[in-house]
């Protein structure tokens, strides 16, 4: 056995950013001890801080007629009807107040007389979107670290791995991990645990999200026997970098998708989006435009570098430079990047753009208390299903991971607070410390970053933006072959060596990535970001119903429950409204 | 993109679990349009040396995880560029903080 580490605490809460963050505090409030670890740096991880402008609620400053039922309107169309709709009406409502919280906390959301402004973006019947110039993620991080930084009964735990959940008598006791930076064996003993691990966006190729976004929240809330659901639907960004390869997949091209209607065309100079939607061309939907996009780099029409050309090179120089001072504030920065300095001249030529994956509508099944099927398991934000559907409104991510992370938070204190510590048997310790440290011993097989990349092409290629059947079978098949393939690790030393960690997270990927082709396999319709090239149209009659998943003697156990319709059923609403979005 | 041309890439190493002091590493890749020091690091990791330690999760900026000594100077490594005429980069870990391994250094403890 490997020496450890054993901690204990009330309430242990895996992720630090939006909703992690805002879960601690809420434990914390109660007057809990909370243990916040991170694979990386509080404040620094995942995907919160890249978010570039929206958080909604309907505070109705810009528009009074705005207000959470018109928010809960608009969620449940942009998710197409299979939102969990109790959870949807509690969010919008609750939205507002977790936002306002956030002054509080030390965010400046940007004001326009006097009150917060509110931007209007797509899907939105009224604009409804606080932000923070155009780095809203960063700021909506810094408030909120600040604001944990205040609690002296929160510990943060940076670079710490958590390996996998702790169940004991039937309740999760809390999670195994190792400090990354000697590379020692933790036991975090706890009353209750939340999981707020964010998306699985670093599964495919292309992705707008950091490396750190494998996933793992899912694989082991499904390890431990907990259901997941709506896993079949990732959501894609259609127009993001595809090149150089050093920005690769983030969304800055968007900029002048949106603001000086630049064109896309493949690699034959043909203006393509004319064959999928002649009105809107290139400001139709999210999803049409990833389709018709991935359609062209798929028939051998993309540009060189996997993508296809963004220009808007078509308009005078002075026009081009007076719409980025207005918009920009005459900076070339696109998100964090400086386009100029990789050589990018947008006024003499076109960009190479390709759809990224951005975000993940499914996760882990909770109720509006943010616990899981499992007893002592509790979670929140990106990690978790129920608000989105089948798609998420532009502007619900931020504000989504405050009031889940805010329900994640209360509950499990309340729970903390009526339960005792688990125990911890010691073999179940052993055998995670064999599990985990064996792959160090490992002398034949070869690296887990070759079979991770392996799995982001499968992923983008065969169960990402058109999916069909014998697409998703063999996309199964090669997961499972991936699986059996021996992982070697290049440094047996233990101190940061973060192949050994890519080897346990890509454990996380592959079963992630099978969630995923399975669950797509389940749904035989399109809806949402969900499109299956064998089952074109959505299919309300049979498919109002979540695909759900669970692990059951050791197979993925797939079921189909009826979607949680509380207020507004899809006949309501004119289709008129349901093609506008 | 590729011009058959290489970048010469010095990169000071240190395991303090098992070197007695820091060492010099060279690498050679293949020269690419627009590769920033990131992008840089993370090709060494994963094309050519396993074992390289760094950080830089958020790509644009923000996070400051990446922060490394690049001929001689405390940057971001995904906001430098490198250009045409860097023949050779020299990178260590940025000053003034202890090295966990390689370019991956310990911040303050909040």
């Amino acid at each position: 056995m490997e020496a450890y580490t054993e901690m204990k605490t009330d309430v242990l809460i895996i992720g630090s950013e939006a909703a992690g963050a805002r879960a601690a505090i809420e434990a914390a409030n109660q007057g809990l001890e909370v243990i916040m670890v991170t694979k990386g740096v509080q404040g620094k991880s995942g995907v919160t801080m890249l978010a570039v402008y929206s958080c909604n609620a309907a505070l109705g400053y810009e528009d009074p007629r705005d207000n959470p039922e018109v928010h809960f309107r608009d969620t449940i169309i942009g998710g197409r009807f299979i939102n969990n709709q109790e959870m949807v009406d509690l969010y919008t409502r609750e939205a507002p107040e977790r936002v306002l919280e956030m002054e509080e906390y030390g965010i400046h959301w940007t004001q326009k007389n006097g009150k917060f402004a509110q931007g209007l973006v797509p899907g939105s019947t009224y604009p409804r979107s606080l932000h923070v110039d155009w780095a809203t993620g960063i700021h909506f991080s810094r408030a909120l670290n600040s604001e944990v930084a205040k609690y002296p009964g929160v510990k943060s735990l940076n670079l710490v791995f958590v390996t996998g959940l702790i169940r004991s008598d039937g309740r999760i006791a809390g999670v195994f991990a190792i400090n990354m930076v000697d590379g020692t064996f933790l036991v975090l003993r706890a009353k209750a645990t939340i999981i707020a691990t964010g998306g699985g966006m670093y599964l495919y190729d292309i992705n707008s999200a950091s490396y750190e976004s494998t996933g793992d929240g899912y694989a082991y809330a499904y390890h431990a026997g907990a259901r997941l659901m709506d896993m079949e639907f990732p959501q894609f960004y259609p127009t993001c970098m595809a090149y150089p390869f050093s920005i690769r997949g983030l969304p800055g091209a968007t900029t002048i998708r949106y603001f000086l209607n630049a064109k896309l065309y493949n690699t034959e100079g043909e203006r393509f989006m004319r064959r999928y939607d002649p009105g809107r061309m290139e400001l139709t939907t999210r999803d049409v435009l990833a389709r018709a996009i991935f359609k062209e780099m798929k028939s051998g029409k993309g540009s060189p570098h996997g993508g296809v050309w963004l220009d808007c090179s078509f308009l005078p120089g002075n026009i081009i430079e007076s719409q980025v001072n207005r918009v920009m504030g005459g900076k070339w920065k696109w998100n964090g990047t400086d386009i100029q300095e990789y050589g990018l001249d947008v006024t003499k030529m076109a960009v190479e753009v390709a759809p990224a994956m951005h975000y993940f509508m499914g996760g882990i099944r909770v109720n509006r208390e943010g616990k899981t099927d499992l007893e002592g398991l509790f979670a929140g934000g990106e990690a978790v299903a129920g608000i989105d559907g089948a798609n998420r409104l532009a502007g619900n991510a931020l504000s989504g991971c405050l009031v889940t992370g805010y329900w994640a938070g209360r509950y499990a204190g309340q729970y903390a607070t009526r339960e005792k510590l688990g125990d911890i048997p010691r073999e179940v310790m052993e055998e995670e410390q064999r599990r985990v440290f064996s792959i160090l011993d490992t002398h034949e097989g070869e690296s887990p970053i070759q079979i991770r990349t392996a799995l982001q092409r499968l992923m983008y290629t065969h169960v990402g933006i058109v999916r069909k059947e014998e697409e998703l079978h063999e996309a199964i098949r090669s997961i499972e072959e991936m699986r059996c393939r021996k992982v070697r690790v290049a440094s047996q030393g233990k101190r940061f060596n973060r192949e050994w960690i890519e080897s346990l997270e890509l454990t996380n990927m592959l079963d992630v990535g099978e969630l995923i082709a399975r669950s797509a396999l389940e749904r035989e319709e399109s809806r949402g970001s969900h499109f299956r090239e064998d089952y074109p149209e959505s299919n309300d009659r049979d498919w109002l119903k979540n695909v759900a998943v669970r692990k059951n003697d050791g197979v993925m156990e797939m079921e189909t429950v009826p979607a949680v319709i509380t207020k507004l059923r899809p006949e309501e609403v004119s289709d008129e409204l349901r093609k506008n979005d | 993109m590729n011009s058959g041309r290489t970048i010469k890439v010095q990169v000071e190493r240190f395991n303090p679990d098992q070197d007695p002091k820091p060492f010099l590493q060279s690498y050679e890749l293949n020269w690419e349009e627009g590769m920033n020091v990131l992008r840089l690091l993370t090709r060494i990791y994963e094309e050519v040396d396993h074992t390289l330690g760094f950080m830089g999760p958020c790509r644009i900026g923000f996070c400051g995880l990446c922060r490394v000594n690049v001929n001689g100077k405390n940057v971001m490594a995904c906001q430098k560029v490198i250009k045409e005429k860097d023949e050779e980069i020299f990178l260590k870990p940025v000053s003034g903080r202890p090295v966990i391994r390689d370019l991956a250094v310990q911040l303050d403890e909040k």
